[in-house]
């Protein structure tokens, strides 16, 4: 496989993450399909089944979903909701939903009210898994154990018991994962880069929808075959916030001639920052990893987590912030305004674009104040 | 915190006046205590072990109390204001931060009882996102005290009719791998408390707390039974919210057992007596969801004209329904105390568990109608309503949905809403 033809396999999983699913069905893998960072995939690996991760999509918005569901919902949980009862995800065998983001929480719970009042919609069956994110001995403890009902839980559908040699084996296979694509990352944050924003996201959101040994290989044929630097470039930018499992606000950005360097948002750059520990009992590093070094709206300390962020900023040498915060964020917001004073401190700029709906995205004011924004920071960077 | 301030004291029920006395004088206590003295308190998330600290003899200030407090006397639009300028967008939940904001802003003229001192430690149950973000900057704040962030695991399933068997087979139905974890995080708290307060937890008084919450439950249970029976019902919805919620606060003490009984002997009398809130009470209404803090006096605004009364909101019967959790003398009261908790927020405000519970509570109370309040601004408490009110109309309830802030009185356009719930009677309800 070239470099070339790595990239375009991954960029057209993303672009059709659905299509992937249905071959890969039609093709006898049994799916375990799930949303969000923090599904240990490992376990999936381990059991033998295929793990997929799902997302929203803007343009699929199903008019049953907001029969049930309230309008203050994340717009993605409502379009998750809308798929999962019109049956577009109907290849899963299994579709994981982790407590790490109560609205995630709350859609499995509206799920299980669907059979009373949708007996017709064929849902695949969910499972709850139930991981905490509070930095203490007693969480870990609590989330080692939802490991194992969950390994269990896999166990049963494939028939093969988790193992702690299949266990290790898989937490092998996915840190190369991360570990490529923490190399990859060097191709849209290096000095010259060679990805654009959108590429890069691709490319992130690709490593989860493709089987781990596929997207490996992708990420290892285009770090072997890189592609040359792009051309003429603007500030660079971090997108920070809300996920962007999409490519609307990443593509205004690069349109207003800015040059995405690094996605701080539970679907970007922070999804590969942490190994899996290899070393002493897979269980307990299984555990550790997903309870204390995945990104997550309910991952506290906050300092840790702007220690991050900041960490980022400068690997990447960003010129400017974009925070992007989705209509009904309860969470995020409250981390702004102390975020903005580390930005100040450094004398970076930032937009803060505030309460964006998911669904009929105004465009065109978003287009205007990203392309101001830019604009003011290709000044400063000039100056 | 209600509106009974407009009804004379002598149309008011003694026991309103003994709770209001009660609250007043505890105030009392706390600014003199607290405030002046420096005495140890906590301030605690609603759904969080007060019972421990009421043990300790610490005193509790609640979150949802005193935002309650901070709402009714009308101060919600200057603390929103000053979370504007703070750079807190104008669509994060309101219900929780008030007490943060009146810390920020540090005036101890304007926040209610001079505002809340440097606490002991600030407890939250982390069930939304977001609770330990504002925790870790309050906590900051406050020139630093813990902050004690309770993880809240997550019910499995909701299995059907949770409200007959969480008084007693909590075990199985709050799944038990929950209740341990729940249980080693309270014992967590204890250790916290007792070497911070220097006092230690009295078994023999924590054991008699537990008990006495469960007594003061099953006088609710008992106020239900009169005011369900009873029509014109013998009280109106803002002088039970001022009963019920003081019990609810000091819950654990004697006193709340005693006032209930004593409340509860009351509405006997005046059921015998035929004396109701609405004496020409022809339509019955349910309040579903939380409160409406700064305008309790919308809950009789229907009397004169419709003869349509509230008669029940979620605060009448939590503490006697999901609150209860009865143990034997050879169990662990902090596993029955564990079980209080961790899914008060499931059976509040989950579809299925909400559902369920509120088209029980409008056949006990027969009611004719519900409103269902849909909160901006914390949309955690908006969830479910939806199919809360799928469910009512699919019982045979007609439900109106109103959309307000709890606590927000700019958002409140109070002729609008009259008239709403006015078309709704006309058009749904009166026939």
């Amino acid at each position: 496989m070239t470099g070339d033809e790595g990239l375009v396999r991954l960029c057209a999983a993303y672009d059709d993450r659905l299509g992937e699913a249905r071959r890969r069905k039609a093709a006898g893998s049994r799916l375990v399909a799930y949303f969000l960072n923090s599904i240990p995939v490992e376990l999936i690996v381990a059991a033998g089944l295929d793990p997929i991760r799902l997302v929203g999509d803007p343009a699929r918005h199903a008019p049953i979903a907001d029969r049930y569901m309230e309008e203050y919902m994340d717009g993605e949980v409502r379009s998750i909701f809308g798929s999962i009862l019109t049956g577009e995800f109907d290849f899963a065998d299994l579709l994981v939903i982790p407590r790490s983001s109560e609205v995630y929480l709350q859609l499995y719970y509206f799920l299980r009210e669907m059979p009373e009042w949708e007996p017709e919609a064929k849902t695949p069956a969910t499972y709850l898994f139930d991981l905490l994110q509070s930095p203490h001995w007693l969480t870990a403890r609590y989330d080692a154990g939802r490991m194992r009902a969950f390994a269990e839980h896999l166990a049963a559908l494939s028939g093969r018991v988790i193992t702690e040699n299949a266990l290790r084996d898989a937490i092998k296979l996915l840190n190369c994962l991360r570990g490529a694509l923490q190399k990859a990352a060097q191709l849209w944050r290096g000095e010259r880069p060679a990805l654009d924003g959108i590429d890069a996201l691709k490319v992130i959101g690709a490593a989860s929808i493709l089987s781990p040994r596929e997207a490996l290989a992708a990420i290892e044929a285009m770090l072997a075959d890189p592609p040359g630097p792009l051309g003429n470039t603007g500030p660079r930018v971090m997108l920070k916030g809300s996920p962007q499992n999409d490519i609307h606000v990443t593509r205004l950005i690069v349109e207003a001639g800015g040059t995405v360097v690094a996605q701080d948002h539970v679907a970007g750059d922070p999804t590969f920052r942490a190994l899996i520990n290899e070393e002493g009992n897979p269980w307990e590093a299984l555990a550790t990893h997903y309870q204390r070094h995945i990104p997550g709206p309910r991952v506290h300390p906050q300092s840790e987590q702007d220690a991050h962020f900041l960490a980022l900023v400068r690997q990447a040498n960003v010129d400017g912030v974009i925070f992007f915060h989705d209509e009904w964020d309860d969470t995020l917001g409250w981390e702004y305004p102390d975020q903005r004073k580390l930005l100040d401190s450094e004398n970076i700029p930032s937009l803060f674009m505030k309460r964006q709906p998911y669904f009929d995205v105004p465009a065109a004011e978003q287009r205007a104040a990203i392309g101001d924004f830019v604009a003011t920071v290709t000044r400063e960077t000039v100056r | 915190m209600n509106d009974t301030t407009r009804v004379p004291d002598s149309e008011r029920m003694a026991a309103t006046l003994a709770a209001q006395a009660y609250q007043k004088a505890n105030q009392q206590k706390f600014r003199e205590e607290v405030i002046a003295g420096g005495a140890p308190y906590v301030i605690a998330d609603a759904v969080t072990p007060h019972e421990i600290f009421h043990a300790l003899d610490v005193p509790v200030i609640s979150l949802p109390w005193y935002s309650a407090i901070i709402a009714a006397k009308q101060l919600s639009p200057y603390y929103f204001g000053l979370m504007d300028e703070l750079g807190y967008h104008d669509g994060l939940p309101r219900y929780g931060s008030l007490p943060f904001m009146t810390t920020l802003d540090n005036d101890s003229e304007r926040a209610p009882y001079g505002g809340l001192p440097k606490p002991l430690m600030i407890l939250e149950r982390l069930r939304g996102d977001f609770g330990q973000k504002i925790g870790e900057q309050w906590a900051r704040a406050f020139g630093g005290v813990p902050l004690v962030a309770l993880d809240s695991s997550s019910q499995t399933t909701l299995g059907k009719g949770w409200s007959g068997r969480n008084q007693r087979e909590w075990e199985e139905l709050y799944e038990p791998h929950r209740l341990d974890f729940q249980v080693e995080q309270l014992k967590g708290i204890i250790a916290l408390a007792e070497g911070l307060a220097h006092r230690a937890l009295d078994p023999v008084e924590f054991r008699a707390v537990m008990h006495r919450v469960n007594q003061a439950g099953e006088q609710v249970e008992r106020a239900k039974r009169i005011i369900a029976r009873t029509r014109p019902a013998p009280v109106s919805l803002p002088e039970q919210l001022t009963n019920i919620m003081a019990a609810t606060w000091n819950r654990g003490t004697q006193w709340a057992v005693d006032h209930l009984t004593a409340y509860c002997d009351e509405l006997e009398e005046r059921a015998t007596k035929g004396i109701g809130a609405c004496p020409n009470e022809r339509i019955r209404l349910l309040w579903v969801n939380n409160g409406l803090w700064f305008n309790t006096s919308f809950y009789r605004a229907f009397e004169e004209k419709y003869g349509a009364t509230f008669v029940w909101s979620m605060y009448s019967n939590f503490l006697s329904d999901g609150y209860r959790k009865y143990f034997g003398e050879d169990d662990d009261p902090l596993r029955a105390l564990a079980a209080r908790h961790i899914s008060m927020n499931e059976q509040l405000h989950l579809p299925g568990w909400m559902a369920e519970w509120i088209i029980e509570q409008a056949r006990d109370y027969q009611v004719d109608a519900a409103v269902v309040l849909v909160p901006i601004g914390d949309r955690m408490s908006s969830f479910g309503t939806k199919i809360c009110t799928l469910a009512l109309e699919k019982a045979g309830i007609p439900t109106l949905e109103l959309k307000a802030s709890m606590v927000d009185a700019r958002l409140w356009d109070n002729d609008a809403m009259i008239r709403k719930v006015e078309r709704f009677l006309e058009d749904r309800v009166i026939v």
